[in-house]
């Protein structure tokens, strides 16, 4: 169906020819996004429910072209359930709706659960990517440590040399992750703020944290950074006596 | 038998910013420290001022040793490594935000003292926490530190905890199923 096949419609009243003219294009590999633009202008809630009604069609190529549509799509319904909806007609494409979501709504605390939904083992991995250096990371942080999801944390945390995944990570008792994390980021990043951070999470008490870390420290560099911050200088150092 | 201090972290994601702490001991003596300092600055600056403070505390020792015996040289040693500045590269404004309370005890007694505190409890064996000091008292000082050498609070039975809240946090316990993990303290 082409655009001009869809102005002699009634989109209300022809809603089904519409959806059949959708499936078509999809058929023929062709993207319905053309279609989808073309319905936008004439009745907006007509596409809606084109794109995500109860036959909405399904697969990657009528996600990404509904993607296109998204802020007609985020005036229409909740964007909690849009998001869901459309992963759950996505296929191998949920992905990229995940990443449009968390793109527009890095706030969005019903994230941690459609990243959980679409990522599985590897959940919050596109989120906290995504809000890297966002105000929202923090928070990020630690909304998917309390859902358990260590891996994205941990490789987040890696990526992004940052300390907050590996103190969320700490928070919420991942001793061993969030040790993995800061031995990670000190061996790239000697100067990252890991060790205050995990400080700031778990207390003073902090030489079972330090020991975890310092078991995973594989390099002189890594461990020269932290001696460094377990050391501020107390007193400026005693001049060496030459060797006899 | 040493009595355990504990001090309230911040309510929110990092409550420990700043937070210290040390122990010592001195034949029968022994003291028992905990603390903030720097966490005005936030976490990043805070930890080198508390690392420092950490790792002064290990002079407490040598130097109490130097003072005399029992308890009461271990509290003046400590007051002398608070009061005495900080050694480079330690910012010398740093201090003003200080909080400390510290225990320390001997076979003749308990000392409790402190600066920077808002309100001040003690749990003993099998029984609930309650407050040690009306909000008035001497031992509830501002923040910083002190002009000159605090005094302290005696006690004549020995608690299992004392717990600290440090200004400016309010004068309030926590419910107690959260008061050790408000204060760092996992068992």
């Amino acid at each position: 169906m082409t655009p001009d096949e869809l102005a002699g419609l009634d989109p209300r009243r022809d809603l089904a020819l519409i959806q059949a003219g959708v499936n078509e294009e999809l058929v023929a590999g062709r993207s319905p996004a053309p279609l989808y633009r073309a319905l936008a202008e004439r009745d907006p809630v007509a596409l809606v429910q084109v794109i995500v009604g109860p036959q909405a069609p399904i697969g990657a190529a009528a996600a990404r072209a509904a993607l296109e549509m998204i802020d007609l799509l985020e005036a229409s319904m909740t964007t909690h359930g849009l998001y869901r909806r459309l992963s759950d007609l996505a296929g191998e494409a949920s992905i990229d709706v995940l990443t449009m979501a968390a793109s527009r709504h890095p706030l969005g605390t019903w994230l941690v659960a459609l990243s959980a939904r679409i990522e599985g083992p590897n959940a919050g991995m596109v989120h906290l990517h995504q809000v890297v250096g966002h105000p929202a990371f923090t928070a990020a942080c630690w909304s998917h440590a309390e859902a358990g999801h260590r891996n994205a944390l941990l490789a987040v945390a890696v990526n992004s040399r940052r300390p907050e995944p590996a103190a969320a990570l700490l928070a919420t008792g991942a001793i061993d992750e969030a040790a993995q994390a800061a031995a990670a980021i000190l061996s790239v990043a000697p100067s990252s703020p890991v060790l205050p951070w995990l400080a700031a999470v778990w207390g003073p008490n902090l030489d079972p944290i330090i020991a975890a870390i310092a078991a995973r420290l594989s390099d002189d560099t890594a461990r020269a950074a932290l001696d460094a911050w377990l050391l501020p200088a107390t007193s400026p150092p005693l001049p060496e006596i030459e060797p006899a | 038998m040493t009595v355990e201090a504990w001090l309230l972290g911040d309510p929110g994601r990092t409550p420990f910013a700043g937070h210290f702490r040390g122990r010592a001991a001195l034949g029968d003596a022994w003291i028992e420290v905990v603390g903030r300092i720097g966490s005005d600055n936030g976490i990043v600056d805070a930890f080198p001022v508390a690392r420092s403070m950490t790792n002064r505390l290990t002079e407490l020792t040598p130097r109490a040793s130097a003072l005399g015996a029992g308890r009461h040289a271990l509290a003046r040693a400590l007051w002398q490594i608070v009061l005495e500045p900080a050694p480079p590269p330690a910012d010398p404004s740093v201090g003003g935000d200080l909080s400390l309370l510290f225990v320390s005890g001997d076979q003749r007694g308990l000392s409790v003292g402190g600066v920077g505190l808002a309100g001040v409890w003690r749990r003993d064996a099998g029984a609930a926490w309650a407050s040690m000091v009306p909000r008035d008292h001497p031992l509830l000082s501002s923040r910083g530190i002190p002009p000159s050498l605090p005094g302290v609070l005696a006690l004549d039975l020995a608690p299992e905890v004392i717990c600290a809240a440090p200004r400016p946090l309010e004068a309030d316990l926590p419910p107690i199923h959260l008061i050790a993990p408000r204060c760092g303290v996992r068992v």
